[in-house]
This record gives structure tokens, C-alpha cells and sequence, in this order.
């Protein structure tokens, strides 16, 4: 181990220390070393990415977004990583007694800017040609990403514990950091790229249906279900991780649905969101099936960005308690969210039993030696699977219908009365028109 | 016929968290109203821990299931093991980002 990577390492080790507790770093009270030391870890950051990563670089006018990102993650968190943090603010009056933590909060980050300020000094005083480059490289980018995003994560622990939370916009910086590391992070650690280009849908495909309110998450659930029904590919860790994910949205819907509503409805509700709750269940159930399994193709991204886009759209609405409120004065789209929910599980059935029919999901042999074979029809994760589906049909036959609530756009089949738009679909063929031969029709069977 | 896949060898103290963790995402006894949010939680802190490339080999799944509140202070228990052990910085900060989120939960 080279002096530079024992340096790395105390300077990984003590952040590592802060960030795995957000009440940590939260509780300094000295802003010259908190600064200092978010300053030497960003100033690391960019020296090592700019050093290890030049050619990656390509100059973002203005603020980068979520296209960026998609495009040039590593130029995106350069062009973050550019700006020094915004000083801290300490508190506005500090009391006469310490506060909790105060003294080993400030230590820590006493402790980080030394780690930071050593290991910055022994990379620019190593010989440019010892450095990582070509495919070497990634494993200091993801190294670089994973500072960053937990530099990132410290800066948020110090908005959490400020008491002037609308003084703490100085941290917002820090959460687009952490999310482009994030990113950069996963594509530096996913290994040396194909050598072909894979055949990726046209961008525009790759779009999510965006939740921009609770009226927009019906569509984009049923978008997340349409999308996992035609993916490519999808490994079985990845569809796992999706129907786990989807349960918290279940989960979600549930709770809206057992708080809010018409009182007549109320049992019935309460049964339903207990039967949602037990198909979260058994969506989790799907992911720990396929936690052995193992796939060598790359996913399809679209499913994974849809989630992200369902999830992330709630949590701008909020906790589950705004999430109730606003789907309180909306039991359409609160029904109407239900029932696309519900859709993923037969989509996801399908798309299992695809997956292992092609024989692309492999599980690991029972023998001395890890070796892999193809998954077999009746694994657990068929059974979870399949399980899921059923419970999902029976589910989405209990939901129970919208009550019509003020002035708003109605299809034809709500304004018809029922006997009418069933006569209508039920009439025989025209006057105007020959009759057609039909059996037992006295006059038309000639 | 077997088909052979890479792995990195999994570091001890995240097998043992990893297996803790296993253990209570496995977990379908008791009330659902606290099952299910634990064993959401469980799968989480376990995916933060098995995103690696190249993937780690099947983590052991013969712990006996348990509740996470049991099984907590076990993982956090490894999960600083492996914070303050040898190891690459990816890694640390890995199972810090795990063990961030487990607090979180459990507090």
C-alpha cells in the first residue's frame, strides 16, 4: 500500500465515520473548521478527478440538469465540484452551556480536514506518471464520486441540525452533488465498458412519465407497467429491487386510501389497504427470491428511471401525511393510482417468467465450486412472482369506483344512463342496412 | 453445464451484516403493520450494500429470520467493524452509507 492510498484510506475512514450517523457532524459549532474541512475535501475532489479524468471533461454552460447528467455524469459533477461550498453559517446566538455533541462534533470535522488536507497534499506531490490512467482510472473516479457524495451528505446533516432551516439554502449545492456522484459513482464501479456499443432505445423513449402532482401519478404507474412488461432485459436483482421499491408505493397508496374517503366507504376501504399492505408483502417477497440469482446481461434503464421519477414525485409532495392530504381532494387520481399500481404485478410476472423461459437468469449450482445455471421454471422467484399476479387481479376487482365530485369533464359512459348504454351496445344491425343471415332469424335465413 | 460469472470476495464484516440483514428481510411473522416497513427497510440497507461490481457470490441466507429491531444491532455492529477495518475507500464509505440509512430507520 502506496503512502497515498494509506492517506485515502484515514481520509474515506473519517468521513466514512461521520457520515454513517447524521447526528454527527450536525452538532458543530465552529464554522472555520467545518469550512475548512468541506473546502479541502471539495478541493481533493476536483484536483484528483482533473488529474485522472481530463478527456471526460466537457464544459457545461450554465446550471447543468437531469439531461446532463444523463449525457456527461462526470462533467456534470466537475462542473459541481467547481464552486466552493457556501460558507456555514454557524447559529445566529450560541448558548452559554454547550450544546449536546458541540466538542466531538467539531473535532470530526477538526479530524476530516487534516485527513483531507494530508491526502491532498500527497497526491500533488506524487509523480504524475505514477498515477491511474485508462481503464484504472474508473476505480479513482468511483473513489472521487464516493468522497464527493459523502461530502455531500455531511452538508445536509449540517442543514438537518441548523435552526434556521430557511437559512440553510447554503446546502443546496450539496444535494445536486450527491446525486451526480451518485451517478458517477455507479457508472465508474460498473466495470470496463462493452467493447460494441449496445443498442439503447432512442433517447426520447427513455423519458419517464414525469409526477408532477398527485393527478400525475396514475399515468406514470401505468407507464412503470407497461415499461417492465416490454423491457429487454431486466437482471433479477434489478426486479427485485423494482418490486420492493414498488411496495413502498403501494404501501403509500394504501395508507391514503384507509385515511381518506367517503365514511360509507370506510370498511371497505380499510379492507382494501390491508390487502394492499399484504401484496407489499409479497412484492417484497419477489426481491428476496431473486437475492441468489444473478443475470450477465445489462438492464434495460427505463424501468429504473420511471421509479425514480414515481418516487422522487412523491417525495416533492412530501410525507405520507401531505401525500394523504392531497389525495384527500383527489379520490379520482387516488383510485385511479390504486388500480395502475396494481398493474405492475402482472407485468412483472410476465417479465419474469420471459426472463426465465429465455433462460437469461441464472442461479448458482449446488457444487464445491461457484458455478451458475439457468434458473429453473419453479423457482422461488417464479412461485413469488406468480403469487403476486393473482393477488393483484383479485385486488384490482375491489376498488372501489370514484364518486363523482363537482364541475369536471365526463366520459360518455358516466353521463349515459346504464340501461341506455346497454341497449345501445346490444342493438341488431341497422334498418337502413340488407339484413344479415343469422341463426334462428325467421326472415333472414334464406 | 455450469456457467462461470466473476466475483470479488465479500469482506467479512459485510457478510455478517449482510446475513443479519437477510435474516430480517426474510422476517413474515407478526403484525404486517411492523413487518412490512422492517423488511423494506432491511432490503434497502442490503441493496446499498451489495451494489458492487463485479457482484459479491450469494450472501448467507441460513440465518434463522428475525425482526430488524433484532437484528439491528448486530449490523450496526458489523457495519463499523467495516468501517474502521483495512479496506478500499469505495467500501467504507459503502457500508457508511448503509449503516446512515439503518440509523435512520431504526431511530
Amino acid at each position: 500500500v502506496s503512502r497515498y492510498e494509506a492517506d485515502l484510506e484515514r481520509l474515506a475512514t473519517q468521513l466514512a465515520r461521520m457520515a454513517a450517523d447524521p447526528t454527527v457532524a450536525s452538532a458543530a459549532t465552529d464554522p472555520a473548521a467545518v469550512d475548512r474541512a468541506r473546502l479541502a475535501v471539495r478541493q481533493w475532489c476536483r484536483t484528483v478527478l482533473d488529474d485522472v479524468a481530463p478527456v471526460q471533461h466537457v464544459h457545461i454552460a450554465g446550471r447543468p440538469g437531469l439531461a446532463d447528467l444523463a449525457h456527461r455524469p462526470i462533467s456534470v459533477l466537475r462542473a459541481l465540484l467547481g464552486h466552493d461550498p457556501h460558507p456555514f453559517e454557524p447559529y445566529p446566538s450560541l448558548p452559554e452551556t454547550p450544546l449536546p455533541g458541540e466538542y466531538a462534533a467539531n473535532e470530526q470535522w477538526q479530524n476530516l480536514l487534516g485527513a483531507a488536507d494530508v491526502a491532498s497534499h500527497e497526491w500533488s506531490s506524487s509523480d504524475p506518471a505514477s498515477r491511474p490512467s485508462g481503464e484504472p482510472a474508473w476505480a479513482t473516479v468511483a473513489d472521487v464520486a464516493a468522497i464527493a457524495e459523502a461530502g455531500a451528505l455531511l452538508d445536509r446533516d449540517l442543514a438537518a441540525g441548523h435552526p434556521d432551516k430557511r437559512g440553510a439554502g447554503w446546502t443546496r449545492d450539496g444535494w445536486e452533488i450527491a446525486v451526480a456522484a451518485g451517478e458517477v459513482r455507479q457508472l465508474a464501479a460498473s466495470g470496463p465498458l462493452l467493447s460494441a456499443t449496445p443498442l439503447r432505445p432512442a433517447p426520447h423513449r427513455l423519458k419517464p412519465v414525469s409526477v408532477r402532482g398527485i393527478d400525475t401519478l396514475a399515468p406514470a404507474l401505468a407507464s412503470l407497467a407497461a415499461i417492465v412488461a416490454g423491457a429487454k432485459h431486466l437482471g433479477p436483482g434489478t426486479m427485485g429491487a423494482l418490486a420492493a421499491t414498488h411496495a413502498q408505493t403501494v404501501r403509500t397508496l394504501a395508507g391514503a386510501l384507509a385515511a381518506t374517503g367517503p365514511p360509507a366507504q370506510g370498511a371497505v376501504r380499510k379492507q382494501l389497504a390491508t390487502n394492499l399492505n399484504n401484496h407489499a408483502d409479497m412484492l417484497v417477497n419477489v426481491q428476496v427470491a431473486g437475492r441468489p440469482l444473478q443475470s450477465l446481461e445489462p438492464d434495460d434503464p427505463r424501468p429504473a428511471l420511471q421509479m425514480r421519477e414515481i418516487r422522487g414525485g412523491l417525495r416533492r409532495i412530501g410525507t405520507s401525511g401531505s401525500v394523504q392530504i392531497a389525495f384527500r381532494n383527489d379520490q379520482t387520481s387516488l383510485l385511479r393510482s390504486v388500480g395502475a399500481a396494481l398493474a405492475f404485478g402482472p407485468a412483472m410476472s410476465a417479465s419474469a417468467y420471459a426472463h426465465i423461459q429465455s433462460g437469461r437468469w441464472l442461479q448458482p449450482t449446488h457444487s464445491d465450486r461457484l458455478g451458475w445455471e439457468k434458473v429453473s421454471p419453479d423457482a422461488p422467484i417464479a412461485e413469488a412472482a406468480m403469487l403476486v399476479r393473482g393477488q393483484a387481479h383479485t385486488l384490482a376487482r375491489q376498488i372501489p369506483r370514484p364518486r363523482p365530485t363537482g364541475l369536471r369533464h365526463r366520459a360518455p359512459h358516466e353521463l349515459l344512463p346504464r340501461h341506455l348504454l346497454y341497449r345501445d351496445r346490444q342493438r341488431g344491425p341497422s334498418p337502413l342496412l340488407p339484413h344479415a343471415p343469422t341463426f334462428g332469424d325467421p326472415q333472414g335465413g334464406r | 453445464m455450469s456457467i462461470e460469472i466473476p466475483t470479488q470476495p465479500i469482506p467479512d464484516h459485510i457478510a455478517e451484516a449482510c446475513a443479519w440483514l437477510s435474516a430480517a428481510e426474510r422476517y413474515t411473522d407478526g403484525p404486517l403493520e411492523v413487518r412490512l416497513p422492517e423488511r423494506l427497510a432491511a432490503g434497502d440497507v442490503l441493496n446499498v450494500l451489495l451494489d458492487v461490481h463485479p457482484p459479491y457470490p450469494p450472501i448467507d441466507t441460513s440465518r434463522p429470520a428475525v425482526p430488524l429491531a433484532e437484528a439491528a444491532p448486530a449490523v450496526v455492529r458489523a457495519l463499523e467493524k467495516a468501517i474502521e477495518a483495512s479496506g478500499p475507500p469505495e467500501q467504507k464509505l459503502r457500508a457508511a452509507r448503509a449503516l446512515r440509512q439503518l440509523r435512520q430507520v431504526m431511530r
